[in-house]
């Protein structure tokens, strides 16, 4: 097939997914690690321009202050510390509750599989901020939750769930859980049935089965939902901002503030980019990991 | 094809019913309210290779299925080894499957694969270790144990499965179709193989298969299947001599159906008259009174085309239609006078015979009295 087509029409094909990477990700990288050398200025954009050209010299205004500064600074790295531990604790129970969910999809009948997928990516229809502030009012001291709670005796006074680190963590899960389910489903969904026929064939008790073939095999689905659950969790600022107690501070929220309260662009940029620093190095060790356990060795 | 299965196998002597290795009892199962077995019954020997032929959707699979667990049956009963365990997981039973597709664990090494079993069942490492070698070397897949599925050929993959089933030592081998996947010269050696290595270990085998060549070359008995029931089990040479049905006749190899009534029956000879007029005579009696339909079957091998009287006790004259040569041997099909088709088959013996015949001759058809076989259903 490939080779049919006209060698212009590859590059073509290239090209555009190419192009789509250079504009919207490539660019906009190499504008915030522009800024992070930058420098604050009282003007707009508030910044100095990174190049200038006076009496016919082109000159670069680049400073190592703003990365330095982000990272020595330990509120930055408490923040990102809070940001990653709640991140880690989100992707955990997505994973707990994310799991059962996909597999229970996977094995139900096709007819039904459609209907709970759907139900499974419904919350999606709605806005996002209108769902959290959904979550406020149910968890709040005088919301449904304490009502049950209270009425059920198990209580005495209201439970103060709202603004605390619970709440982030709840919010949190019940956020990203279908970002988990949808490619754990469509892993599980394709795990031979075969597989787990010749296991209990061969003596495999479910349990077992379910340990030495269903959750091997299903590895990639595995990585793949928590890396779609974590990266995005590490940076969330909303759901901490509204939910959450303003102690705990997370890297989010501080970026944010640096951005649009402080106007410390360079700082701001300088988090982004120590932050994803931090995030891409293991991811990469992960995929030089994967292949090679999985990959195909000539016979 | 007659030859083919006539290596002189017979079905093994056994003990009571309590050494039956199978025993199947009116098991009924239905899909979505479809059914699939009716009634099914079936005892297999102990050490007993039976296979289970029929076309696809007849139930052979899911007979198999039931027997190993993976389905569960709506009626009857499943006794291995004397004990029921209908109820039983597949995990319970004493009885390995080898998959068409393999379903070989591709995380794993092959090794790996054939250990999988015994470590399910808690067998502890250090006997682990030599039941897999002795498995790897019975299907001659010693050295490649360190591979991974993916690294082996189709007939690798194949024997991987069969160690796999064979190092747990089970009851019952049970085998979905295994030559299904394999290329034709690839496909008689892993036949012989199965039999030689059934015939070492003395496990009893049931295979499933559509292929009835297969059937007839490997099984002891052969059971056919037809739309959810067994219509006839027996050994290979049973089947194809005295087929029960005109299904299994026709299943069964080639054959002529000769569709009529008894008209009369004298002198050991019992007449067979067609609806266009032909009248068949068969020795013996044959069970059905005068006027009876009944119907005549005869193999192609059977049937002898000359360009003079064949000095048979069946004769009729006729027109070659078609003849196709196979090598070894040459299909003539002649039209008989009153437009019915006969298929004859002969071996091509002589070099120097060829073109003795054409298409377009008028030749003269025969059998022997002793030739066909009066089916009543």
């Amino acid at each position: 097939m490939t080779r049919r087509n006209p060698p212009g029409l590859r590059r073509l094909a290239v090209a555009i997914p190419l192009g789509w990477l250079v504009v919207c990700v490539a660019l906009p990288m190499l504008l915030v690690l522009g800024l992070a050398f930058g420098e604050v200025a009282d003007r707009v954009p508030p910044i100095e321009p990174l190049l200038s050209l006076a009496g016919g010299r082109l000159t670069a205004h680049l400073t190592l202050h703003n990365l330095v500064g982000v990272a020595a600074d330990p509120l930055y790295a408490s923040a990102f510390g809070n940001a990653l531990l709640n991140a880690v604790e989100t992707t955990a129970l997505c994973v707990l509750i994310g799991y059962p969910i996909a597999y229970a999809i996977a094995l139900a009948p096709g007819r039904q599989r459609r209907l709970y997928l759907l139900l499974a990516v419904l919350p999606f229809w709605t806005s996002f901020l209108m769902r959290t502030y959904a979550w406020m009012g149910l968890i709040r001291d005088s919301g449904p939750l304490n009502h049950l709670l209270l009425a059920l005796g198990l209580v005495d006074r209201p439970l103060p769930v709202l603004y605390s680190p619970a709440a982030v963590l709840l919010v949190m899960v019940y956020s990203y859980v279908p970002f988990f389910i949808l490619p754990m489903y469509s892993v599980l969904e394709r795990l031979p049935r075969d597989l787990l026929e010749a296991g209990s064939d061969l003596g495999a008790r479910p349990a077992y089965a379910f340990r030495t073939i269903t959750l091997p095999l299903s590895m990639p689905g595995l990585l793949a939902g928590s890396v779609l659950v974590f990266v995005p969790a590490v940076g969330e600022y909303i759901i901490p901002d509204l939910v959450g107690n303003t102690d705990t501070i997370m890297i989010g929220g501080v970026l944010w503030t640096e951005f649009f309260q402080n106007r410390d662009w360079p700082a701001a940029a300088s988090i982004a980019f120590l932050t994803m620093a931090v995030l891409v190095v293991p991811f990469l060790l992960l995929r030089r990991f994967l292949p090679a356990s999985r990959g195909r060795r000539p016979a | 094809m007659a030859t083919s299965g006539a290596d002189g196998k017979q079905a093994r002597d056994v003990g009571g019913p309590a050494a039956a290795g199978v025993a199947v009892r009116g098991v009924s199962k239905a899909f979505d309210g479809s059914p699939v077995l009716r009634d099914v019954s079936l005892t297999i020997e102990r050490g007993e290779f039976l296979a289970l032929l029929g076309g696809s959707g007849c139930g052979k699979s899911t007979l198999l299925r039931i027997i190993a667990g993976l389905e569960s049956a709506d009626a009857g009963a499943v006794l291995i080894g004397g004990v029921d365990v209908t109820a039983a997981p597949p995990y319970e039973r004493p009885v390995n499957m080898m998959f068409q597709s393999y379903a070989l664990f591709p995380h794993l090494t092959v090794a790996d694969n054939v250990e999988y079993g015994l470590r399910a069942a808690g067998v502890p490492r250090a006997e682990r270790a030599p039941l897999v070698e002795w498995a790897l070397r019975l299907v001659r897949l010693e050295g490649l144990g360190a591979r991974k599925p993916d690294q082996l050929s189709g007939g690798q993959r194949q024997r991987v499965a069969l160690a796999r089933c064979l190092v747990k030592k089970p009851t019952v081998l049970l085998l979905d179709e295994p030559m299904a996947a394999l290329d034709r010269g690839l496909r008689d050696e892993m036949q012989r193989e199965l039999v030689r290595i059934q015939r070492d270990i003395g496990t009893t085998f049931v295979l499933v298969t559509h292929d009835q060549d297969e059937a007839m070359s490997m099984a002891d008995r052969i059971a056919v299947m037809d739309a959810g029931r067994i219509v006839q089990c027996g050994p290979p040479r049973e089947i194809y001599d005295h087929p029960a049905t005109r299904f299994v006749a026709r299943f069964v190899g080639r054959v002529n159906l000769f569709e009529g009534r008894i008209a009369r029956q004298q002198a050991g000879v019992t007449e067979v008259g067609t609806d266009d007029g032909l009248v068949i005579r068969v020795r013996g009696a044959q069970a059905g009174s005068a006027g009876s339909a009944c119907t005549a079957a005869v193999r192609p091998e059977q049937v002898v085309v000359s360009p003079a009287d064949t000095g048979l006790a069946n004769e009729y004259p006729g027109t070659i239609e078609d003849l196709a040569y196979f090598g070894d041997v040459t299909r003539a099909t002649i039209r008989l006078a009153g437009g019915r088709l006969i298929e004859a088959t002969a071996l091509n013996l002589d070099r120097a015979a060829g073109g003795a015949i054409s298409e377009g001759d008028a030749v003269h058809v025969g059998f022997a009295d002793g030739a066909p076989v009066v089916l009543t259903s």
